[in-house]
């Protein structure tokens, strides 16, 4: 056991250790030995490491009976005892008898007899000859420290894409195009022949499904076999590319490698928001055949690049949205250590990022240098700092002609709007009318010791005292207090009362100058109060906020407790309709409570998911959230800073996405108090002056003064802050426009009817559109964390790529996150990964296998090439081509080598059981979407819409849990699976039933797995039995007879026609089904023919690909 | 074992063709494989106890506690969740010795007291995360984040499932899914087949199991014409594994359909048994009947059954920040009867000894109180630095406690078991080395214990 242990933990994460320079003998070799090579690569190699390198290598010093078995020199050059390996005899070679336990004199390894596979690996590695790799100069164990990248490059991976000529094949007439040349070559030099071309059927079945991942329709297959020309093909091909399907379909297998998900999972699950603009992005994309380095770019960069694209329909940008993708990963709920939280997200991004893009696994180099893979920890770190640098943000994205489209429109409230100003205007002096008698009754009442009154103006009024008798800040507490006075038991006279009343103000303005010394004792920090006359470094987007603070408040916008000064406020021009965000510049919260003072409209959404809100963010996470509330007056909301986002770098968010409310944010403050600061409640200068005016010697005469006050506000400037400060002492008595509202008459009508203009106009108004993008953070190099730990920091590593692609003498990253130039690394025709990583992804995607068979490793541990030149053949094409991945679909679409037919021949079975060399078509299960979508397509139920917000998926009573969705419709509303939302902890069973990827790293290559599972939910699953109904229904009344009705069914499910024998068989349990339901009354028929459907959707052939 | 074999559609006869390809291990990832090693025990119950148990109420007594009652600890401690306070809190429950051992349980197990000497106490367990939702990811899977296979999906993978009619990993649902959702029995990259497959409790335990015809011999009739139709295309497509795979995959399910219903009628049980398990009493027969299905399934050849905490209105799972004493007790008194009754049940069928039976949760619980208003209200938080789990049969050495917290009960610090080290030796005691036992995924060989674990050797009879 001993040693055991010290060989996994010598090689770390790695269970196995290869020496690095192995791999890259095998570019050299014969193409015909590398399945045997890979043999040993995959089987032999990696068993050796994990079970003998212990005692066998460079490891030990010296070698146990000075075998090594670390390189193929020393594999063949064998031991003291004897030469290890006999090519071609298991019996005369000491490896196999050592490994068989037969011997008892020489059992290894010591500590345990190998698997009976591992051991009958053995013996076929030496029957086949015991191929080896070339002699690969140089055997570096993991024990010598350092990566040399030089020699790291002669790996084939990382050498340049070559430009093979076309091979010499004997077989002439088959070819038709290039590529049919490369797969010919290596069949011939194996002496086999191509499968014969598919029948035209399955052929279009095979390519309708690749392109658009539903079955062909009877009008397709009926257009197809009429079309005896050599251009028949070729114009399926091009119907389905510009099938607006083809992107729905190509686009779901870009969501499998950027792990596409719509919540947060963790513990609540929690929506990510706007995920579907991504999702929709994609589609487009592959619709619109945007170009490979494009998209690329657009997904490390869109939100920097300078040729950003717009949508078709020119209503967004559509390129930031590309870099959404980087924030699908898990996002935890209340992470204890945030710091360490962000490392794995960015570990997570790279993961994503680098397998995608370039097939490899640089996250293995998160705490030591790559195991296999010229990849330094350095490597790691210095895409990390780039990583680091980035953010989040909730961005509108909306085009420059939306946004004009958007201000025009609102020139028309805005025109409405200043018609109801004027109106309002009009009629405002009036509402001072009736001030003065009213006043005087309430403080007659007042000062009264009567009970309170209740109802109507005069209860408000009262009621407005008794708030103005506690609220030094009132505009009536200089009445209310002397009133007060006035009411004691022993009254002083009117004028002590005034007198008392000035001398008492004038000290609490002292107290008041002292505010700087308050807010320093109780540790305030002001964060941003507004009050300059723009938004400074705050990031304006969206129109809702215009273009800075608002001094004046909108007359129809009746807000209480405004404090006078500036305001940060989604109703700037008087309307409901716009939307818009506010961001902060960067801080770093170090106080324990946050403070907003804030208004709006009541909010009701999950705070995750409110569309009125002010946010504070942290490396994306969205974690502290005030609402408001509705009450209609502004007020202090204080929460307790969140580890989240305690001592690290944030962003304030204000948010407007409704067309039906607003906010508006007065102030925010960082503070060491729990409390809210107090606001100043220095009394207005101007009720102090009109306290000092001559001649005020009862309370009548200090109503008048009020009235006079109040008058002369509403002639001047009536709408200023100061003077709504004033007026919104006179609500209880509501908003102006309230006033006039009920007074009733003809301005009351007018009023309406402008209101109902501006709700018209208001719904007119274009959407605007937020998305989750990538924005420049604060650039800064990472540190090295040693052995991956955040606590153990190494040294700084610049900003840049991996050294084995971009060199050693990489440009620095500049002024920003480097997240341009790491776009043009990943993007780059030089770049020897990326071409090759996407074409070998389209590849897999027709053929089911990549000819590099792990679609997303590229590394040493990942497979070799099947066909190499044709690997480099395509990846140059590509290139050539401009990107283009449509016409990359073209050239292998039109292949002979795409036209085979799926039957295998015996010998050729034998010769090469797995198919590598593309002696026919494979057989392929289709993927769980497409068979979802299939089921909808033929029973008729299918929803071919595009786009749009996903649909909730269908919860079963077996899915539980926290944040556990309202379930969505058992059809999804008939959409395309694409369209389903992809709720992390909620996934649709059906799916993954049926190997539908978790969204947790990149899948190139879906399992295909089988499970009871599959059989079970289309066998008993309501939704399949439902669509069954269906669909029985639908041939029921589209063919009168049976015949009919069976080669329908057929043609729809299968895309062919039914065999005699099938079809008999299927008319006879119709038949049967009929006589089973004949006793009960109704439709006998259409559920016989509904279960005939059942029986189509779980036969092998609906589900299988040929 | 008590395994029936069935083969076909219940008398449909299928072509002998798919029959043998039935047992072709290539197509059935479900066959049962060889171990690394002679193996102790065969098969594993978990009773996951959710939101985690206080040692110090249950397993490890602490006396210093009652002494120092709401004195500061006066040690240094790390964050926790909430940081309420560092004020000790004695716990509300007596604690006596019971069975040969002498093992010292607290009040809330009076019935697992009287199978004391058949368990392994180990209270120096430690964990690396302290919120629920990564500890579960980590208890089940080796890893803190999402995607990992659970350990049920490991052993599977690694033997097997000796049942062929039911799936190999079994999740028996008692009405609350711990946080991390049904991820944490997830099989992550292993194939599909691996993922523990939830039984609900109540009338339709399975998803999609109930046949929708209401008259079975519609589904044969079904079934017969699909069994012909999927022959011709296999002669049309070619003998291709999968397709046969699947064929064969379609008499698992139509077997389930039968088997299942069998498994959970439980009319065949004895009154006896029946008062054992608690289901004579409304408290305990919820998670009464599940221990009973998991003995049934563990006869039946299930490889691991999972159960998980049944739900008690007002006390979410054992996750007592406040009021410990009334939650920790309805929680107890849910389970401790139906506990005792498994391993009196498969001591006496003699399955106890290749049964591993494991008790405990994802983290334990502070010795300091989470103080809220009053005593009664007050609770502790979560603690991942020490905590108590047990384990029985198998192979496990009965009758022992296993390490030691401080005098606190905060932190291990005697022969220590981390998490990774509990899968070592569930694993080992499987025959499974957990080393060897890697599956290639991402250019990875991953393993349940990742690079960590050790088999603890005095855990071992």
């Amino acid at each position: 056991m001993g040693s055991w242990r010290a060989a996994t933990l010598a090689t770390c994460c790695l269970a196995l250790a290869l020496p690095r320079g192995a791999a890259e003998g095998s570019s050299r070799e014969t193409s015909d030995d590398a399945s045997q090579l890979e043999f040993f690569e995959r089987r032999i190699r990696p068993l050796l490491a994990e079970h003998c390198y212990e005692c066998h290598s460079a490891r030990k010093t010296p070698p146990e009976g000075r075998l090594r078995l670390d390189s193929p020199e020393h594999i063949r050059e064998g031991g003291r005892t004897d030469v290890a390996v006999v090519p071609g005899s298991p019996e005369r070679s000491l490896l196999a008898r050592a490994v068989s336990y037969t011997d008892v004199d020489l059992r290894m390894p010591p500590d345990g007899r190998l698997s009976d596979g591992q051991i009958r690996d053995i013996d076929a590695w030496i029957r086949m000859g015991a191929p080896l790799p070339a002699a690969s100069g140089s055997v570096t164990t993991d024990l010598e420290p350092g990566i040399d990248l030089e020699a790291g490059r002669r790996f084939w991976a990382f050498q340049p894409v070559a430009d093979p000529p076309l091979p010499e094949v004997r077989d002439s007439s088959w070819p038709r195009t290039p590529i049919d040349r490369f797969v010919l070559a290596k069949l011939e030099g194996r002496g086999l022949t191509p499968a014969p071309a598919a029948d035209r059927r399955s052929w279009l079945r095979r390519v309708t499904f690749d392109l658009i991942g539903l079955p062909p329709l009877p009008e397709e297959i009926a257009s197809f076999e009429a079309d005896a020309s050599a251009e028949a093909h070729a114009r399926v091909v091009e119907r389905l590319l510009a099938s607006p399907h083809y992107g729905e379909r190509w686009g779901r297998h870009w969501l499998d490698l950027v792990r596409f998900a719509e919540t947060n999972g963790h513990e609540f699950d929690n929506d990510k928001l706007d995920a579907w603009r991504y999702r929709d992005y994609v589609i487009r994309a592959f619709n619109q055949d945007v170009p490979y380095d494009q998209l690329i770019r657009e997904h490390v960069a869109g939100d920097l690049i300078a040729d950003k694209r717009l949508s078709p329909d020119l209503s967004h940008w559509d390129s930031p949205l590309g870099t959404g993708f980087l924030w699908f990963g898990e996002v935890l709920n209340s992470p204890v250590d945030s710091v360490k939280s962000r490392a794995d997200e960015v570990d997570n991004q790279l993961d994503v990022l680098a397998k995608a893009f370039q097939g490899l696994t640089v996250a293995c180099a998160r705490c030591h240098d790559h195991k296999f893979d010229p990849i330094p920890t350095a490597d790691y770190y210095a895409m990390g700092g780039i990583l680091h640098s980035t953010e989040i943000s909730e961005a509108v994205i909306d085009s420059p002609q939306r946004a004009a489209e958007i201000a025009a429109a609102h020139q028309e409230i805005a025109a409405v709007n200043g018609e109801i100003v004027r109106l309002v205007e009009s009629r405002q002096p009036r509402l001072v009318e009736g001030l003065e008698s009213d006043l005087l009754a309430a403080a007659e009442r007042f000062r009264a010791p009567t009970a309170p009154p209740t109802t109507g103006a005069l209860a408000a009024w009262y009621e407005t005292l008794t708030l103005a008798c506690s609220r030094p800040g009132h505009v009536f507490h200089p009445l209310a207090a002397v009133l007060d006075r006035l009411a004691q038991p022993d009254p002083p006279s009117f004028s002590e009362a005034l007198a008392g009343e000035r001398a008492e103000l004038e000290a609490h303005a002292a107290d008041l100058a002292d505010v700087a010394g308050l807010a320093a004792r109780r540790g305030d920090e002001s964060f941003e109060d507004f009050e300059r006359l723009d938004y400074g470094e705050w990031r304006v987007a969206g129109q809702a906020f215009g273009t800075g603070p608002a001094r004046t408040l909108a007359p129809n916008l009746p807000v209480r407790d405004h404090r006078g000064g500036g305001i940060a406020s989604s109703f700037g021009h008087g309307s409901d309709a716009l939307v818009g965000s506010l961001t902060s510049p960067e801080l770093v919260v170090e106080k324990p409570w946050v403070h907003v003072r804030l208004a709006g409209t009541e909010e009701k959404r999950p705070r995750e998911l409110a569309q009125l809100r002010v946010s504070i963010v942290a490396a994306g996470y969205k974690a502290i959230h005030f609402r408001p509330t509705g009450s209609g007056a502004f007020e202090w909301q204080s929460q307790q800073v969140e580890e989240l986002v305690a001592g690290r770098r944030c962003v304030v968010e204000i948010v407007d996405r409704s067309r039906e409310g607003h906010i508006a944010v007065d102030a925010i403050v960082f503070s060491d108090s729990k409390q809210p600061p107090p606001l100043s409640s220095a009394p207005s200068p101007r009720v102090l002056r009109m306290l000092q005016r001559p001649g005020i010697d009862s309370v009548p005469a200090l109503v008048a003064a009020y009235a006079d006050l109040f008058s002369a506000a509403a002639r001047e400037d009536r709408l200023s802050l100061e003077n709504r400060w004033l007026a919104s002492a006179l609500v209880p008595f509501r908003s102006a426009e309230g006033a006039l509202e009920q007074a009733g008459g003809a301005e009351a009508a007018r009023l309406r009817e402008l209101r109902q203009r501006r709700g018209r106009a208001s719904e007119r108004l274009p959407e605007s559109a937020f998305a989750l993008v990538a924005r420049e953070g604060t650039p800064g190099d990472a540190r090295v964390h040693k052995g991956g730990s955040h606590r153990n920091l190494g040294e700084e590593v610049p900003r840049g790529f991996l050294g084995v692609i971009a060199g050693d003498e990489q440009p620095p990253a500049g002024r920003g996150s480097g997240r341009l130039a790491l776009a043009r690394w990943l993007a780059s025709p030089d770049n020897p990964l990326t071409a090759r990583v996407m074409v070998n992804r389209i590849w897999q995607h027709h053929f089911g296998d990549g000819l590099v068979a792990s679609a997303d490793n590229f590394g040493a541990m990942g497979r070799r090439p099947s066909h190499p030149e044709l690997l480099d053949h395509l990846a140059g094409e590509f290139v050539r081509g401009g990107w283009s991945i449509k016409e990359l679909h073209r050239l292998v679409l039109l292949s002979s080598s795409y036209r085979m037919s799926s039957r295998v021949e015996p010998a050729h079975a034998a010769a090469d059981p797995e198919n590598a060399l593309l002696h026919h078509f494979p057989v392929r299960r289709l993927e769980a979407e497409a068979i979802r979508d299939s089921v909808l397509a033929v029973s008729g139920r299918l929803d071919r819409r595009l786009f749009g917000p996903g649909v909730t998926p269908h919860i079963t009573e077996f899915q539980d849990g926290r944040g556990k969705p309202e379930s969505g419709p058992l059809d999804g509303t008939g959409r395309r699976s694409v369209y389903i939302q992809v709720r992390r902890n909620f996934l649709t069973p059906l799916f993954l039933a049926f190997d539908y990827p978790l969204p947790v790293s990149t899948i190139g290559a879906r399992g295909q797995s089988t499970v009871p599972s599959q059989a079970l939910s289309l066998l008993n699953n309501p939704f399949v039995a439902e669509q069954a109904r269906h669909w029985g229904r639908r041939a029921v009344e589209r063919y009168g007879d049976s015949e009919r009705r069976v080669d329908g069914m057929f043609e729809g499910a299968f895309g062919r026609l039914p065999e005699e024998w099938e079809r008999r068989a299927a008319l006879d349990f119709v038949r049967e089904q009929e006589l089973r339901y004949g006793v009960a009354p109704g439709s006998a028929e259409e559920k016989a023919w509904g279960d005939l459907a059942h029986v189509l959707f779980n036969s092998t052939e609906f589900v299988f690909l040929r | 074992m008590l395994c029936r074999c069935a083969n076909g559609f219940g008398g449909l006869a299928l072509s002998a063709l798919l029959a043998e390809s039935l047992e072709a291990a290539s197509a059935d990832p479900l066959a049962v494989r060889a171990p690394h090693f002679a193996p102790k025990a065969r098969s594993v119950i978990f009773l996951f106890m959710d939101g985690g148990p206080s040692q110090v109420d249950t397993f490890d007594p602490k006396p210093r506690l009652r002494r120092d009652h709401l004195k500061p600890i006066g040690i240094e401690t790390p964050a926790t969740v909430f940081n309420i306070s560092d004020k000790l809190l004695g716990s509300p429950f007596e604690f006596r010795s019971y069975g040969e051992s002498g093992i010292p349980v607290s009040e809330l197990f009076p019935h697992v007291g009287g199978v004391v000497d058949e368990l392994t106490v180990i209270r120096s367990m430690h964990s690396d995360h302290s919120e629920h939702t990564a500890a579960n990811y980590f208890m089940h899977t080796g890893s803190g984040f999402q995607g990992r296979p659970s350990m049920g999906s490991w052993i599977t993978y690694g033997l097997g499932s000796e049942c062929r009619n039911l799936p190999g990993f079994v999740v028996l649902d008692s009405g609350l899914i711990p946080p991390g959702g049904l991820d944490v029995f997830g099989s992550g990259f292993l194939p599909a087949s691996y993922q523990g497959m939830l039984f609900r409790s109540g009338e339709h335990p399975v998803a999609d199991l109930q046949p929708l015809e209401g008259d079975p011999s519609s589904q044969r009739s079904k079934l017969g014409l699909l069994e012909r139709l999927n022959r011709g295309a296999l002669d049309r497509f070619g003998a291709v594994d999968e397709m046969e795979a699947t064929i064969a995959n379609y008499e698992l399910a139509f077997r389930m359909q039968a088997e299942v219903p069998e498994l959970l009628s439980l009319a065949g049980e004895s009154q006896a048994t029946r008062a054992l398990y608690g289901l004579d009493d409304p408290e305990t027969e919820e998670f009464g009947r599940q221990c009973l299905l998991a003995r049934r399934m563990v006869e039946r050849g299930v490889r691991f059954v999972e159960l998980l905490t049944p739900f008690r209105e007002g006390c979410d799972r054992w996750d007592q920040h406040d009021s410990i004493e009334a939650g920790h007790r309805a929680n107890a008194r849910a389970t401790d009867k139906p506990i005792a009754g498994l391993i009196r049940d498969l001591k006496s069928r003699g399955v106890l000894e290749e049964t591993i039976v494991l008790w405990g949760g994802e983290f334990g619980r502070t010795p300091t109180a989470q103080l809220r208003e009053t005593l009664e209200k007050t609770g502790r938080d979560h603690n991942p630095y020490g905590f108590t789990m047990w384990v029985a049969g198998g192979g496990f050495k009965a009758g022992t406690i296993h390490g030691a917290t401080d005098e606190f009960g905060y932190f291990a610090v005697e022969s220590k078991v981390h998490v990774h080290d509990l899968h070592a030796t569930v694993l080992h005691l499987l025959g499974l080395d957990h080393e060897r036992l890697t599956y290639r995924y991402s250019g990875r060989d991953m393993r349940l214990t990742d690079v960590h674990g050790n088999v603890v050797r005095e855990l071992l009879a």
